[in-house]
């Protein structure tokens, strides 16, 4: 029997609804962000992992444990230092003297939500133990793999300013990350606010869990079943292959770049209630989705034009499918 | 000895062929052959009748002399064996010939392979290794590709199939959209390439206050029924005609062209 639209086609009211809940749970602790405590919803909802980027003191840190708090998952943290080892985030096979036996003991990325605190310091041996659970949600640890828990996500924070005693991602690196966000600093009021909110109690403890973990993996389904039209999956690979050809960049964006362009815009039309994608969606969050991926030339760099700038005008040269104009 | 072999194959090869192969064959062979070049003169014909002054019907061929007697009861070979078993024979002698063809296609590219390693032996600094299954990867990839060709193909002749007709709603939306689209031309506003529909919108509320619901209206639907699989209702579509009728009878001044680009429109 032929299925209708709307049967094919979800109603993604809970995502929306859920959204709204998460966002106003997570703006009791970080103020006047709500687009980018949005962008890392959407991330959560992809099923992808998000890198938070910026200076010292903006809430990075507070945001991805505000994150952990208000989704009722198990929660763990690694401080990457450069003496970190593969086996400290992995796990590590023991001798246990008593059983005679090896006994696995498994390290903090077997959690739902891991926290990777200052990834950049960590060398690039503990880096890349990284790669296999990001992308393959499995960590192989001696000759065993193991799988890690669902959902499963990698929130890495990492500061662009203090370089020394620091190891850059590399790109395969980079590219598992599905968004790359920036706080900033707040504005006059909204600094006040956080004064006001913080000088007596810590509303980071008094969060509560607002979303479980069927919850989750409910509207994570959800939003894979957003409708994305024939011309709209096009415009992603047009942005995404404009970047490959674009003469300010050195590395372009990846077919994967294009597959998390089109899941985040899934998500992010589904935050906001509707159950197709529109070219507002991709345009939106292609700096997101494609700025920590591309690489640009080294004299594009010295006339001061980062990634963020090529990519803002790569999607001004991408035609929109719109209706002919004639 | 396998030269004798070979005389003896070529030999009883012959003498199947000739038992198997008679006139009524040859005759069924030629039957598409006449039947096309029939067309031809048929078409050819039809064409010279188009010009006037027809050519004259062609004269009666004579008739022709009979055979002697002798000649049409001759001694065939084929007249020795049955029609079952000669069938089967004919579907034997196929096969054979077709093992033959593979065979010798087998052989040869043995040869080849056995010649390429002797040269390689003698190359100094050369490796070899052996593909086993490589072949048939190869065989099994050709084929795959002359299937993407031919379903490529398919793709050509079935194009207009394949594209399916817009809903009645959605096409009369989109419509309405497009006329929107050459109104705003008209009065010097044209919607920038790369302009998505709510940019458009922006940029012409900045123009018309007065008439933002109009335009919200008409955006909204339009990407509705351009990115939603769903198609707006019946009632929408009334309402949408009205808003259009209403909006087009507002005057505006092209004039502010600058306001225009400021609010993130294009004058392109």
């Amino acid at each position: 029997m032929n299925k209708t639209i709307e049967e094919i086609i979800p109603d993604v009211t809970p995502v929306r609804k859920a959204a709204e809940r998460f966002i106003a749970n997570v703006e009791k602790v970080i103020i006047g962000k709500r687009e980018t405590i949005e962008l890392a919803l959407i991330t959560l909802l992809c099923e992808g992992h998000l890198l938070i980027e910026d200076v010292p003191g903006t809430g990075k840190t507070m945001l991805a444990k505000a994150m952990a708090k208000s989704l009722g998952l198990n929660f763990k943290r690694i401080q990457f230092t450069p003496d970190l080892l593969p086996s400290d985030v992995t796990g590590v096979y023991y001798f246990n003297q008593k059983t005679t036996e090896f006994e696995f003991r498994p390290g903090p990325i077997m959690s739902n939500i891991v926290l990777a605190d200052e990834i950049n310091r960590a060398t690039p041996r503990t880096q890349s133990c990284l790669l296999e659970c990001m992308q393959e949600q499995q960590a192989t640890v001696d000759i065993e793999t193991i799988p890690l828990p669902r959902p499963f996500m990698v929130i890495a924070t990492q500061n662009p300013v203090e370089l020394e005693g620091t190891f850059p991602l590399p790109e395969a690196q980079l590219d598992r990350f599905l968004l790359k966000i920036k706080l900033g600093y707040p504005s006059r009021e909204e600094e006040s606010t956080i004064l006001l909110r913080f000088q007596q109690t810590d509303p980071l403890r008094e969060l509560a869990s607002i979303i479980e973990k069927t919850e989750l993996l409910e509207l994570q389904k959800l939003c894979r079943q957003v409708y994305v039209e024939d011309s709209l999956r096009d415009y992603v690979v047009a942005i995404t292959g404009a970047t490959r050809n674009h003469k300010n960049i050195e590395l372009g964006a990846s077919p994967r770049s294009s597959l998390g362009l089109q899941s985040a815009s899934q998500a992010l039309a589904a935050v906001r209630g509707r159950n197709y994608v529109i070219p507002d969606d991709i345009k939106s969050l292609a700096v997101s989705v494609l700025s920590h991926r591309l690489i640009a030339k080294m004299k594009a760099q010295l006339q001061g034009h980062d990634t963020e700038d090529i990519i803002r005008e790569v999607i001004s040269n991408v035609a929109v499918p719109v209706e002919e104009r004639t | 000895m396998i030269t004798i072999i070979s005389v003896v194959v070529i030999i009883a090869l012959g003498l199947f062929v000739g038992s198997i192969v008679d006139a009524a064959l040859i005759q069924l062979m030629l039957i598409p052959f006449k039947w096309i070049w029939g067309l031809i003169m048929q078409a050819m014909d039809f064409l010279a009748n188009l010009f006037g002054n027809p050519s004259p019907p062609p004269e009666p061929p004579p008739p022709v002399a009979a055979p002697p007697a002798g000649l049409q009861d001759g001694f065939k070979m084929s007249d020795l064996i049955p029609r079952t078993l000669r069938e089967v024979l004919r579907l034997i002698s196929l096969s054979f010939f077709l093992g033959m063809l593979v065979f010798a296609l087998w052989r040869m590219s043995s040869d080849l392979v056995k010649w390429l390693r002797r040269k390689l032996t003698t190359t100094q600094g050369a490796e070899i290794e052996s593909l086993s299954g490589g072949l048939k990867t190869d065989i099994l990839a050709l084929l795959e590709r002359i299937m993407l060709k031919l379903r490529g193909l398919r793709h050509i002749f079935h194009w207009q199939k394949s594209k399916k007709p817009l809903p009645r709603e959605t096409a009369s939306v989109r419509d309405i959209y497009r006329q929107f689209l050459r109104w705003t031309a008209r009065k010097g506003y044209p919607m920038n390439p790369y302009q998505t529909p709510s940019e458009h919108l922006r940029a012409m509320e900045s123009l018309l206050p007065a008439a933002q619901d109009d335009l919200r209206f008409i955006t909204q639907q339009y990407i509705h029924a351009r990115y939603s699989p769903s198609p707006p209702g019946e009632n929408v579509l009334k309402q949408l005609e009205q808003t259009w009728h209403r909006l087009k009878r507002i005057q505006f001044q092209p004039s502010p062209k600058r306001g225009y680009q400021q609010a993130g429109g294009s004058l392109i």
